[in-house]
């Protein structure tokens, strides 16, 4: 199927500036301080647990493992 | 049967998203495949990805897959209606050609601490899984359907899957995603002969397949066979391939193929030319079932619009289990600790068949909870 050229060129510079993978996250915001699991007031930083420093993690959108 | 359309699985994933770009450059992506629930956490969406969402919307190519509603969970969650509130809203953005999840449940606090794993094939499960995949029509109002499990916990369950799949889904006139490394998973891992096992399915319910890749997993408690896992995250194996073209004639209702790959498998340029080339592979043994008779015979809407009205159906029993099960797959530190913990827990003499699982297949049934419990990292298998 036919994609149009503009399209395909935005995605093109869009991926080349996204710094990480996005199709899913253990991180409550793109930031990765804080996990999904934790509480509104949590004061905990988590970027160790893998956040923006280490965003490659197996998107479960299609490996069920 | 008309021939069915190519398709990739598509995500916001910027390896995934570099890997397809040259097959959509060269106009050989006939259809996309979204994990649409994936993104619901996420505020902002770049407008390129929406963007190549309703190209493929516009022309009915679009197909939405969820992961995280976990259908039988025996409690009716919070997550579940929300689930079911965005997938409303996206479906009056998006046209989709139909939605589907997966066969299981999560357990976990939230929808990524969880594994999708099995569970028993009862009346009361039945039940439950119907009222949600009607729940699911209503809010999408479109064809809905179910994956095929890759896992499994005996031989007993991979040969009543393909049954339980058609109960489930007859009442919505639903179909089936056929995932053809699912079922090489079992051939292998449960000594079966692929013509004995494709029977066991209702085929006239394919409305999709799917083909991946996987992973070898040596098990100490069954040395020198590997366990094969459906990990995604390899390129597609030569046998998948003949059990693509195998199973194209038998299933009069395809109407989609999608190639799946997780973007952290497809880290370096070999591997995504292999990916590629997987796709290519595919393309050609679809052309090769070119046949223009007409639209397939089932469009697989329901001939009446299913009831939602009362209260989702739960089970407290059903939710314990869960739990417990959850708990000793997440936690247990080895097979011998799992299996004892087990014996002594609410799924012993039940309708769960603890005491029939595969020694191999609980423990990996173990290694799958735990990486979902500890997030998919990519060190984890």
């Amino acid at each position: 199927m036919k994609v149009s050229k503009s399209l395909l060129q935005a995605i093109a510079v869009g991926i080349t500036l996204s710094a990480s993978s996005a199709s899913c996250s253990l991180f409550k915001d793109e930031d990765g301080l804080h996990l999904q699991t934790c509480d509104d007031g949590c004061t905990l930083e988590h970027r160790d647990d893998g956040g923006t420093d280490n965003p490659d993690y197996n998107c479960p959108g299609c490996g069920m493992g | 049967m008309p021939r069915p359309f190519a398709a990739l699985a598509c995500n916001l994933d910027r390896n995934t998203l570099l890997t397809c770009l040259p097959l959509f450059e060269a106009e050989k992506v006939e259809a996309v495949e979204w994990s649409f629930d994936a993104l619901f956490q996420f505020k902002e969406i770049p407008p390129w990805f929406t963007g190549l969402l309703q190209t493929f919307s516009r022309e009915n190519r679009l197909v939405g897959h969820g992961v995280f509603f976990s259908l039988f969970s025996g409690k009716w969650l919070e997550g579940q209606q929300t689930w079911l509130d965005e997938l409303k809203k996206l479906s009056k953005t998006y046209c989709f050609d139909h939605i589907t999840e997966h066969f299981g449940f999560m357990t976990g606090a939230d929808f990524h601490n969880g594994a999708p794993i099995s569970l028993p094939f009862t009346t009361t499960t039945l039940g439950i899984g119907r009222d949600r995949l009607a729940r699911i029509y209503d809010a999408c109002e479109c064809p809905v359907g179910l994956e095929n499990l890759a896992f499994a916990y005996s031989i007993e369950e991979v040969k009543r899957h393909g049954e339980f799949l058609e109960q489930l889904l007859s009442p919505i006139n639903g179909f089936i995603i056929l995932d053809l490394h699912n079922l090489y998973c079992q051939l292998h891992n449960f000594d079966l002969e692929f013509a004995d096992l494709i029977q066991l399915y209702p085929l006239d319910r394919v409305r999709e397949i799917h083909i991946s890749g996987g992973s070898w997993e040596d098990s100490p408690l069954r040395p020198g066979k590997p366990v094969r896992r459906d990990t995604h995250d390899d390129s597609v194996p030569q046998e998948v391939f003949q059990l693509l073209e195998q199973t194209i004639p038998l299933c009069p209702n395809l109407k989609f193929a999608v190639l799946e790959q997780l973007g952290t498998g497809l880290g370096t340029e070999a591997s995504r030319v292999a990916f590629q080339q997987d796709f290519d592979a595919m393309s050609g043994i679809l052309q090769q079932s070119r046949d223009d008779s007409g639209h397939p015979a089932n469009a697989f809407f329901p001939q009446t619009r299913p009831d939602t009205s009362q209260p989702p159906i739960e089970s407290n029993e059903l939710e314990q289990q869960q739990q417990e099960l959850s708990q000793i797959l997440e936690t247990a530190t080895d097979y011998e600790a799992a299996k004892n913990r087990l014996a002594t827990s609410r799924l012993a003499h039940s309708a769960w068949n603890i005491e029939s699982w595969e020694p191999a297949m609980l423990e990996t049934a173990m290694r799958i909870s735990q990486k979902w419990k500890h997030g998919f990292l990519q060190t984890q298998r």
